[in-house]
Protein backbone atom coordinates (compact mmCIF):
# COMPACT_ATOMS: atom_id res chain seq x y z
CA UNK A 1 0.00 0.00 0.00
CA UNK A 2 1.05 3.28 -1.04
CA UNK A 3 0.38 6.37 0.76
CA UNK A 4 0.70 10.11 0.16
CA UNK A 5 4.46 11.74 0.63
CA UNK A 6 2.97 13.94 3.28
CA UNK A 7 1.73 11.36 5.40
CA UNK A 8 4.21 9.09 5.11
CA UNK A 9 6.43 11.78 6.11
CA UNK A 10 4.21 12.80 9.27
CA UNK A 11 4.23 8.75 10.32
CA UNK A 12 7.66 8.43 10.26
CA UNK A 13 7.70 11.97 12.36
CA UNK A 14 5.35 10.48 14.49
CA UNK A 15 7.24 7.73 15.20
CA UNK A 16 10.30 9.75 16.00
CA UNK A 17 8.23 11.42 18.75
CA UNK A 18 7.28 7.98 20.35
CA UNK A 19 10.59 7.54 20.56
CA UNK A 20 11.26 10.59 22.18
CA UNK A 21 8.44 10.36 24.53
CA UNK A 22 9.18 6.87 25.54
CA UNK A 23 12.95 7.58 25.79
CA UNK A 24 11.62 9.19 29.38
CA UNK A 25 14.12 12.26 29.54
CA UNK A 26 12.22 14.51 27.65
CA UNK A 27 12.90 17.84 28.79
CA UNK A 28 9.94 20.59 29.07
CA UNK A 29 10.92 22.42 25.61
CA UNK A 30 10.29 18.75 23.88
CA UNK A 31 6.84 18.66 25.09
CA UNK A 32 6.33 22.23 23.52
CA UNK A 33 7.22 21.47 20.20
CA UNK A 34 5.40 18.24 20.67
CA UNK A 35 2.08 20.22 21.29
CA UNK A 36 2.97 22.39 18.30
CA UNK A 37 3.49 19.87 15.65
CA UNK A 38 0.16 18.16 16.62
CA UNK A 39 -1.68 21.90 16.25
CA UNK A 40 -0.18 22.20 12.94
CA UNK A 41 -1.67 19.97 11.07
CA UNK A 42 -5.02 17.68 12.05
CA UNK A 43 -3.14 15.23 9.34
CA UNK A 44 -0.17 15.14 12.07
CA UNK A 45 -2.78 14.24 15.23
CA UNK A 46 -3.74 11.52 13.36
CA UNK A 47 -0.46 9.75 11.97
CA UNK A 48 0.65 10.16 15.66
CA UNK A 49 -2.64 8.24 17.08
CA UNK A 50 -1.94 5.83 14.41
CA UNK A 51 1.23 5.09 15.49
CA UNK A 52 1.03 5.36 19.03
CA UNK A 53 -2.10 2.47 18.61
CA UNK A 54 0.78 0.38 17.30
CA UNK A 55 2.96 1.01 20.07
CA UNK A 56 0.63 0.49 22.92
CA UNK A 57 -1.08 -2.31 20.86
CA UNK A 58 2.91 -4.33 20.96
CA UNK A 59 1.89 -4.88 25.11
CA UNK A 60 1.18 -8.48 23.69
CA UNK A 61 4.05 -9.51 21.64
CA UNK A 62 6.03 -8.88 25.17
CA UNK A 63 7.54 -12.50 25.03
CA UNK A 64 8.35 -12.25 21.21
CA UNK A 65 11.13 -9.34 22.28
CA UNK A 66 11.61 -10.50 25.43
CA UNK A 67 15.53 -12.27 25.58
CA UNK A 68 16.02 -16.26 25.07
CA UNK A 69 16.37 -17.91 28.11
CA UNK A 70 19.77 -19.14 28.02
CA UNK A 71 21.21 -21.63 30.74
CA UNK A 72 20.42 -19.57 33.98
CA UNK A 73 23.81 -17.96 35.22
CA UNK A 74 23.89 -16.97 38.68
CA UNK A 75 27.05 -14.07 38.33
CA UNK A 76 23.88 -12.57 36.32
CA UNK A 77 21.26 -12.20 38.11
CA UNK A 78 23.57 -10.75 41.20
CA UNK A 79 24.63 -7.82 38.50
CA UNK A 80 20.78 -7.29 37.66
CA UNK A 81 20.18 -7.36 41.28
CA UNK A 82 22.68 -4.34 41.76
CA UNK A 83 21.80 -2.51 38.57
CA UNK A 84 17.88 -2.65 39.69
CA UNK A 85 18.88 -1.43 42.62
CA UNK A 86 20.96 1.39 41.99
CA UNK A 87 18.28 2.57 39.30
CA UNK A 88 15.60 2.44 42.66
CA UNK A 89 17.57 4.33 44.16
CA UNK A 90 18.96 7.05 41.93
CA UNK A 91 15.63 7.62 39.22
CA UNK A 92 17.27 8.34 36.51
CA UNK A 93 21.19 7.83 36.73
CA UNK A 94 22.41 4.34 36.46
CA UNK A 95 24.77 2.27 38.55
CA UNK A 96 25.98 4.94 41.30
CA UNK A 97 29.15 3.63 42.42
CA UNK A 98 27.88 3.42 46.19
CA UNK A 99 25.61 0.04 45.21
CA UNK A 100 28.31 -1.23 43.56
CA UNK A 101 31.00 -0.46 46.09
CA UNK A 102 29.01 -2.38 48.52
CA UNK A 103 28.08 -5.13 46.33
CA UNK A 104 31.70 -6.23 46.23
CA UNK A 105 32.29 -6.45 49.87
CA UNK A 106 29.06 -7.94 50.57
CA UNK A 107 28.72 -11.39 51.92
CA UNK A 108 24.85 -11.44 52.51
CA UNK A 109 22.34 -9.02 51.15
CA UNK A 110 18.67 -8.04 50.10
CA UNK A 111 17.02 -6.09 47.83
CA UNK A 112 14.30 -3.33 48.46
CA UNK A 113 11.11 -5.52 50.16
CA UNK A 114 12.91 -8.63 49.95
CA UNK A 115 13.71 -10.33 53.59
CA UNK A 116 16.23 -12.84 54.50
CA UNK A 117 17.23 -15.21 57.57
CA UNK A 118 21.33 -16.26 57.62
CA UNK A 119 22.67 -19.02 59.49
CA UNK A 120 25.86 -17.57 60.39
CA UNK A 121 29.09 -20.07 61.06
CA UNK A 122 28.73 -20.11 64.42
CA UNK A 123 24.92 -21.08 64.44
CA UNK A 124 23.69 -17.23 65.38
CA UNK A 125 21.09 -16.47 63.06
CA UNK A 126 20.98 -13.06 60.97
CA UNK A 127 17.34 -11.99 60.07
CA UNK A 128 18.24 -9.14 57.10
CA UNK A 129 15.03 -6.36 56.77
CA UNK A 130 14.05 -4.79 53.51
CA UNK A 131 17.20 -3.45 51.42
CA UNK A 132 20.29 -4.71 53.82
CA UNK A 133 23.44 -5.89 53.10
CA UNK A 134 26.08 -7.53 55.68
CA UNK A 135 29.72 -8.38 55.64
CA UNK A 136 30.54 -11.50 58.01
CA UNK A 137 34.20 -11.25 59.18
CA UNK A 138 34.93 -13.84 61.90
CA UNK A 139 38.52 -14.35 63.23
CA UNK A 140 39.23 -16.79 66.11
CA UNK A 141 39.05 -14.00 68.49
CA UNK A 142 35.61 -12.31 67.63
CA UNK A 143 32.24 -12.85 65.41
CA UNK A 144 32.28 -9.41 63.60
CA UNK A 145 29.79 -8.36 61.35
CA UNK A 146 29.82 -5.14 59.01
CA UNK A 147 26.69 -3.64 59.20
CA UNK A 148 26.61 -2.21 55.13
CA UNK A 149 23.32 -1.06 54.79
CA UNK A 150 19.76 -1.56 56.24
CA UNK A 151 18.62 -2.95 58.80
CA UNK A 152 19.64 -6.87 60.73
CA UNK A 153 17.85 -8.72 63.83
CA UNK A 154 20.89 -10.61 65.00
CA UNK A 155 20.03 -13.54 67.30
CA UNK A 156 23.48 -14.76 68.37
CA UNK A 157 24.67 -17.88 70.18
CA UNK A 158 26.48 -17.66 73.35
CA UNK A 159 29.73 -18.04 73.14
CA UNK A 160 31.82 -15.85 76.10
CA UNK A 161 35.21 -16.88 74.92
CA UNK A 162 34.66 -15.27 71.05
CA UNK A 163 32.22 -11.99 71.51
CA UNK A 164 29.88 -10.83 68.51
CA UNK A 165 30.26 -7.88 67.63
CA UNK A 166 28.32 -5.63 64.84
CA UNK A 167 29.93 -2.59 63.55
CA UNK A 168 28.45 0.29 61.72
CA UNK A 169 29.03 4.06 61.19
CA UNK A 170 32.15 3.22 63.07
CA UNK A 171 30.70 2.30 66.08
CA UNK A 172 30.24 -1.29 67.50
CA UNK A 173 27.15 -2.92 69.77
CA UNK A 174 28.62 -6.18 71.41
CA UNK A 175 26.67 -9.07 72.86
CA UNK A 176 26.81 -12.47 74.33
CA UNK A 177 23.97 -14.89 73.69
CA UNK A 178 21.02 -12.40 72.99
CA UNK A 179 19.48 -10.88 69.95
CA UNK A 180 19.31 -7.41 68.87
CA UNK A 181 18.27 -4.97 65.89
CA UNK A 182 20.89 -2.65 64.46
CA UNK A 183 19.45 -0.36 61.83
CA UNK A 184 21.52 2.20 59.75
CA UNK A 185 19.63 5.37 59.02
CA UNK A 186 22.51 6.63 57.05
CA UNK A 187 23.05 9.52 59.70
CA UNK A 188 22.89 7.54 62.79
CA UNK A 189 22.30 3.81 64.12
CA UNK A 190 20.22 2.49 65.98
CA UNK A 191 20.36 -0.38 68.00
CA UNK A 192 17.06 -2.26 70.03
CA UNK A 193 17.91 -4.85 72.21
CA UNK A 194 15.11 -7.94 72.26
CA UNK A 195 16.86 -10.08 74.43
CA UNK A 196 20.41 -9.98 76.86
CA UNK A 197 22.54 -7.84 77.01
CA UNK A 198 24.62 -5.35 74.09
CA UNK A 199 27.37 -3.29 75.16
CA UNK A 200 27.32 -0.19 72.55
CA UNK A 201 30.87 1.61 71.98
CA UNK A 202 30.98 5.01 69.82
CA UNK A 203 33.54 5.49 67.97
CA UNK A 204 35.01 2.10 68.34
CA UNK A 205 37.71 2.56 70.55
CA UNK A 206 36.83 5.21 72.55
CA UNK A 207 37.09 5.85 76.22
CA UNK A 208 35.12 4.39 78.35
CA UNK A 209 32.40 6.72 78.66
CA UNK A 210 31.43 6.09 75.28
CA UNK A 211 30.22 2.50 76.52
CA UNK A 212 26.36 2.42 77.15
CA UNK A 213 25.31 -1.10 78.24
CA UNK A 214 21.44 -2.22 76.76
CA UNK A 215 19.00 -4.44 78.42
CA UNK A 216 16.02 -6.11 76.61
CA UNK A 217 13.59 -3.32 75.08
CA UNK A 218 16.62 -0.45 75.86
CA UNK A 219 16.92 1.38 72.29
CA UNK A 220 20.66 2.96 71.95
CA UNK A 221 21.44 5.99 69.05
CA UNK A 222 24.45 7.03 68.10
CA UNK A 223 25.95 9.22 65.23
CA UNK A 224 29.43 8.61 63.20
CA UNK A 225 32.41 9.73 65.82
CA UNK A 226 29.79 10.77 68.62
CA UNK A 227 28.75 9.26 72.01
CA UNK A 228 25.59 6.94 71.91
CA UNK A 229 22.66 8.23 74.03
CA UNK A 230 20.21 6.28 75.43
CA UNK A 231 16.59 7.01 73.60
CA UNK A 232 12.93 6.06 75.09
CA UNK A 233 12.13 2.21 75.54
CA UNK A 234 11.21 0.40 72.26
CA UNK A 235 7.83 -1.67 71.69
CA UNK A 236 10.39 -4.55 70.95
CA UNK A 237 7.15 -6.06 68.99
CA UNK A 238 6.81 -2.81 66.74
CA UNK A 239 10.69 -2.82 66.05
CA UNK A 240 10.94 -6.57 64.99
CA UNK A 241 7.39 -6.55 63.14
CA UNK A 242 9.01 -6.65 60.00
CA UNK A 243 9.94 -10.34 60.82
CA UNK A 244 6.06 -10.92 60.69
CA UNK A 245 6.37 -8.92 57.51
CA UNK A 246 4.78 -5.65 59.10
CA UNK A 247 5.41 -2.26 59.41
CA UNK A 248 3.88 -0.69 62.68
CA UNK A 249 3.65 3.13 63.32
CA UNK A 250 2.80 4.78 66.44
CA UNK A 251 2.08 8.59 66.08
CA UNK A 252 4.95 8.53 63.42
CA UNK A 253 4.82 12.11 61.60
CA UNK A 254 4.29 11.95 58.09
CA UNK A 255 7.52 12.46 56.81
CA UNK A 256 8.72 9.73 58.90
CA UNK A 257 6.07 7.39 57.60
CA UNK A 258 6.23 8.13 54.32
CA UNK A 259 10.35 7.31 54.72
CA UNK A 260 9.22 3.91 56.52
CA UNK A 261 7.43 2.85 53.89
CA UNK A 262 9.27 3.99 51.11
CA UNK A 263 12.31 1.15 52.22
CA UNK A 264 10.09 -1.63 50.99
CA UNK A 265 9.23 -0.76 47.72
CA UNK A 266 11.57 0.51 45.00
CA UNK A 267 11.76 4.13 43.88
CA UNK A 268 11.09 7.22 46.01
CA UNK A 269 7.95 8.78 47.41
CA UNK A 270 7.77 12.50 46.82
CA UNK A 271 5.58 14.88 48.57
CA UNK A 272 4.56 17.79 46.45
CA UNK A 273 3.59 21.44 47.05
CA UNK A 274 3.00 20.57 51.13
CA UNK A 275 4.74 21.37 54.03
CA UNK A 276 4.58 17.74 55.41
CA UNK A 277 4.59 19.72 58.59
CA UNK A 278 0.91 19.97 58.24
CA UNK A 279 0.21 16.64 58.25
CA UNK A 280 -1.62 14.38 60.79
CA UNK A 281 1.08 11.80 62.44
CA UNK A 282 0.26 8.43 60.90
CA UNK A 283 -0.69 5.24 63.17
CA UNK A 284 -1.08 1.99 61.93
CA UNK A 285 -0.35 -1.78 61.29
CA UNK A 286 0.56 -2.47 57.08
CA UNK A 287 2.50 -5.40 55.39
CA UNK A 288 5.63 -5.15 53.82
CA UNK A 289 4.24 -6.44 50.56
CA UNK A 290 1.46 -4.41 50.04
CA UNK A 291 2.89 -0.77 50.33
CA UNK A 292 1.80 0.50 47.30
CA UNK A 293 -1.48 0.19 49.06
CA UNK A 294 -0.37 1.43 52.28
CA UNK A 295 0.64 4.48 50.48
CA UNK A 296 -3.12 4.87 48.27
CA UNK A 297 -4.40 4.78 51.95
CA UNK A 298 -2.41 7.34 54.05
CA UNK A 299 -3.48 9.75 50.93
CA UNK A 300 -6.42 9.23 51.13
CA UNK A 301 -6.87 9.95 54.55
CA UNK A 302 -4.53 12.79 54.29
CA UNK A 303 -6.43 14.41 51.43
CA UNK A 304 -3.67 14.03 48.76
CA UNK A 305 -3.69 12.74 45.46
CA UNK A 306 -1.31 10.05 44.07
CA UNK A 307 0.20 9.94 40.81
CA UNK A 308 2.60 7.33 39.44
CA UNK A 309 5.64 7.52 37.33
CA UNK A 310 6.92 4.41 36.69
CA UNK A 311 7.92 1.97 39.04
CA UNK A 312 10.32 4.29 40.54
CA UNK A 313 8.22 7.61 41.17
CA UNK A 314 5.61 7.66 43.35
CA UNK A 315 4.39 11.54 43.56
CA UNK A 316 1.74 12.93 46.73
CA UNK A 317 0.10 16.84 46.47
CA UNK B 1 40.61 29.18 45.94
CA UNK B 2 40.98 30.43 49.37
CA UNK B 3 40.72 27.56 52.38
CA UNK B 4 38.90 29.21 54.62
CA UNK B 5 37.26 27.77 57.98
CA UNK B 6 34.01 27.31 56.38
CA UNK B 7 36.03 25.08 54.02
CA UNK B 8 38.26 23.17 57.15
CA UNK B 9 34.68 22.54 58.22
CA UNK B 10 33.35 21.25 55.35
CA UNK B 11 35.93 18.57 55.55
CA UNK B 12 35.65 17.87 59.39
CA UNK B 13 31.69 16.47 58.64
CA UNK B 14 32.25 15.85 55.26
CA UNK B 15 30.99 12.20 55.90
CA UNK B 16 28.41 13.24 57.47
CA UNK B 17 27.10 15.62 55.30
CA UNK B 18 27.30 12.86 52.67
CA UNK B 19 24.99 10.62 55.12
CA UNK B 20 23.33 13.45 55.98
CA UNK B 21 22.37 14.07 52.30
CA UNK B 22 21.72 10.50 51.37
CA UNK B 23 19.37 10.10 53.87
CA UNK B 24 17.11 13.26 52.47
CA UNK B 25 17.99 12.05 48.76
CA UNK B 26 18.22 8.59 49.26
CA UNK B 27 20.77 8.22 46.71
CA UNK B 28 24.33 7.81 47.07
CA UNK B 29 25.35 8.92 44.01
CA UNK B 30 23.59 12.52 43.75
CA UNK B 31 24.56 13.18 47.82
CA UNK B 32 28.06 12.77 47.07
CA UNK B 33 27.55 15.61 43.92
CA UNK B 34 25.69 17.92 45.99
CA UNK B 35 27.89 17.42 48.83
CA UNK B 36 30.44 18.62 45.93
CA UNK B 37 28.47 21.55 44.93
CA UNK B 38 28.19 22.49 48.50
CA UNK B 39 32.19 22.45 48.63
CA UNK B 40 32.25 24.91 45.68
CA UNK B 41 29.92 27.43 47.33
CA UNK B 42 31.74 27.55 50.07
CA UNK B 43 33.94 29.91 48.25
CA UNK B 44 31.26 32.25 47.41
CA UNK B 45 29.99 32.75 50.96
CA UNK B 46 30.95 36.22 52.27
CA UNK B 47 34.15 35.94 54.87
CA UNK B 48 32.65 38.69 56.24
CA UNK B 49 29.35 37.49 57.51
CA UNK B 50 30.76 36.12 60.71
CA UNK B 51 29.34 32.18 61.04
CA UNK B 52 28.94 31.27 64.66
CA UNK B 53 28.62 27.49 64.10
CA UNK B 54 30.43 26.28 60.82
CA UNK B 55 28.93 22.83 61.34
CA UNK B 56 24.99 23.96 61.59
CA UNK B 57 25.56 26.52 58.80
CA UNK B 58 27.46 23.75 56.26
CA UNK B 59 24.35 21.23 57.34
CA UNK B 60 21.87 24.10 56.45
CA UNK B 61 23.56 24.47 52.94
CA UNK B 62 22.97 20.73 52.88
CA UNK B 63 19.26 20.96 53.36
CA UNK B 64 18.78 24.04 51.15
CA UNK B 65 20.78 22.28 48.32
CA UNK B 66 18.74 18.64 48.78
CA UNK B 67 15.24 20.87 48.60
CA UNK B 68 15.91 22.36 45.85
CA UNK B 69 17.56 19.37 44.01
CA UNK B 70 14.18 17.38 45.02
CA UNK B 71 12.70 20.19 43.49
CA UNK B 72 13.42 20.13 40.54
CA UNK B 73 13.36 16.38 40.51
CA UNK B 74 9.49 17.19 40.92
CA UNK B 75 9.41 19.60 38.14
CA UNK B 76 10.85 17.20 36.06
CA UNK B 77 8.72 14.05 37.30
CA UNK B 78 5.91 16.23 36.14
CA UNK B 79 7.24 16.62 32.77
CA UNK B 80 7.52 13.21 32.39
CA UNK B 81 4.06 12.19 33.76
CA UNK B 82 3.06 14.53 30.75
CA UNK B 83 4.83 12.38 28.66
CA UNK B 84 4.00 9.23 29.54
CA UNK B 85 0.17 10.44 29.41
CA UNK B 86 0.89 11.09 25.85
CA UNK B 87 1.85 8.02 25.49
CA UNK B 88 -0.49 6.07 27.18
CA UNK B 89 -3.16 8.06 26.30
CA UNK B 90 -4.15 9.53 29.91
CA UNK B 91 -5.57 13.20 30.87
CA UNK B 92 -6.23 14.78 27.61
CA UNK B 93 -4.36 12.72 25.27
CA UNK B 94 -7.48 9.95 25.18
CA UNK B 95 -8.89 8.85 22.04
CA UNK B 96 -12.22 6.49 21.68
CA UNK B 97 -11.12 3.75 19.74
CA UNK B 98 -8.87 1.22 22.06
CA UNK B 99 -5.90 -0.09 20.93
CA UNK B 100 -5.68 -3.68 19.73
CA UNK B 101 -4.37 -4.85 16.94
CA UNK B 102 -6.02 -7.42 14.39
CA UNK B 103 -5.00 -11.15 14.18
CA UNK B 104 -3.42 -10.97 10.89
CA UNK B 105 -1.92 -8.04 11.59
CA UNK B 106 -0.56 -9.50 14.72
CA UNK B 107 0.63 -12.67 12.70
CA UNK B 108 3.04 -10.24 10.87
CA UNK B 109 3.96 -8.00 13.29
CA UNK B 110 5.24 -11.13 15.60
CA UNK B 111 7.36 -12.61 12.44
CA UNK B 112 8.86 -8.97 11.71
CA UNK B 113 9.75 -8.78 15.59
CA UNK B 114 11.25 -12.58 15.44
CA UNK B 115 13.45 -10.81 12.46
CA UNK B 116 15.04 -8.55 14.43
CA UNK B 117 18.77 -8.13 15.03
CA UNK B 118 19.25 -9.10 18.93
CA UNK B 119 20.46 -6.26 20.07
CA UNK B 120 17.71 -4.19 18.71
CA UNK B 121 14.80 -6.64 20.30
CA UNK B 122 17.12 -5.83 23.74
CA UNK B 123 17.13 -2.61 23.53
CA UNK B 124 13.42 -2.42 22.63
CA UNK B 125 12.34 -4.68 24.92
CA UNK B 126 14.20 -2.17 27.88
CA UNK B 127 12.70 0.38 26.88
CA UNK B 128 8.88 -0.70 25.64
CA UNK B 129 8.32 -3.06 28.49
CA UNK B 130 10.83 -2.26 31.51
CA UNK B 131 10.04 1.71 31.00
CA UNK B 132 14.25 1.85 31.12
CA UNK B 133 15.64 5.61 29.54
CA UNK B 134 17.58 5.21 26.61
CA UNK B 135 20.59 6.96 29.06
CA UNK B 136 20.04 4.11 31.38
CA UNK B 137 19.85 1.36 28.35
CA UNK B 138 23.31 2.55 26.77
CA UNK B 139 24.83 2.44 30.08
CA UNK B 140 24.02 -0.76 30.87
CA UNK B 141 25.19 -2.19 27.32
CA UNK B 142 27.72 0.07 26.60
CA UNK B 143 27.08 1.45 23.47
CA UNK B 144 25.85 5.58 23.11
CA UNK B 145 22.66 6.96 23.70
CA UNK B 146 22.47 8.07 19.95
CA UNK B 147 22.45 4.22 18.92
CA UNK B 148 19.26 3.19 21.14
CA UNK B 149 17.78 5.80 19.54
CA UNK B 150 18.56 4.39 16.07
CA UNK B 151 17.55 1.03 16.81
CA UNK B 152 14.44 2.06 18.89
CA UNK B 153 13.25 3.89 15.60
CA UNK B 154 14.38 1.30 12.97
CA UNK B 155 12.44 -1.45 15.09
CA UNK B 156 8.91 0.91 14.74
CA UNK B 157 10.22 1.71 11.38
CA UNK B 158 10.37 -1.70 10.34
CA UNK B 159 7.28 -2.63 12.48
CA UNK B 160 4.97 -0.14 10.90
CA UNK B 161 6.38 -1.27 7.31
CA UNK B 162 4.94 -4.96 8.03
CA UNK B 163 1.80 -3.17 9.60
CA UNK B 164 1.16 -1.58 6.25
CA UNK B 165 2.23 -4.61 4.52
CA UNK B 166 -1.48 -6.34 3.58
Amino acid sequence: MTEPPVEAGAAGTARDWIVRLAAADVGADDLDRFKAWIAADPAHRAAFERERATWRGLGVLERDFAPRPVAPAKPRRRLFQVAALAAAACLAITIGYQPLRIALTTDYGTGVGQRASITLPDGSIAHLNTDSAIAVRYSPGERRIDLLRGEVLFAVRGDPARPFRVAALAGISQAVGTAFVVRDRGDQVLTTVTQGTVAVASPERGPAETILRAEAGDQIAYRAGQPPRRMPRADIGAVTAWQQGRIVLDGASFADALAELERYRPGRILLVGRDPGSLRPVSGIFTTDRVDQAVAGLAATHGLTVSRLGNFLTILR
Amino acid sequence: MQDSALHRSFRDHHRDLVRFLMRRLRCAFTARDLAHDLYLKLGEVDGAARIGNGRAYLFRMAANLATDHLRGEARRAEILQEARDILDGGAEWRTPERDVIARDELDRLRREVAGLPELSRRIFHLNRFEGRTHRDIAQRLGVSVTTVENHMRKVLDRLAAARDRS
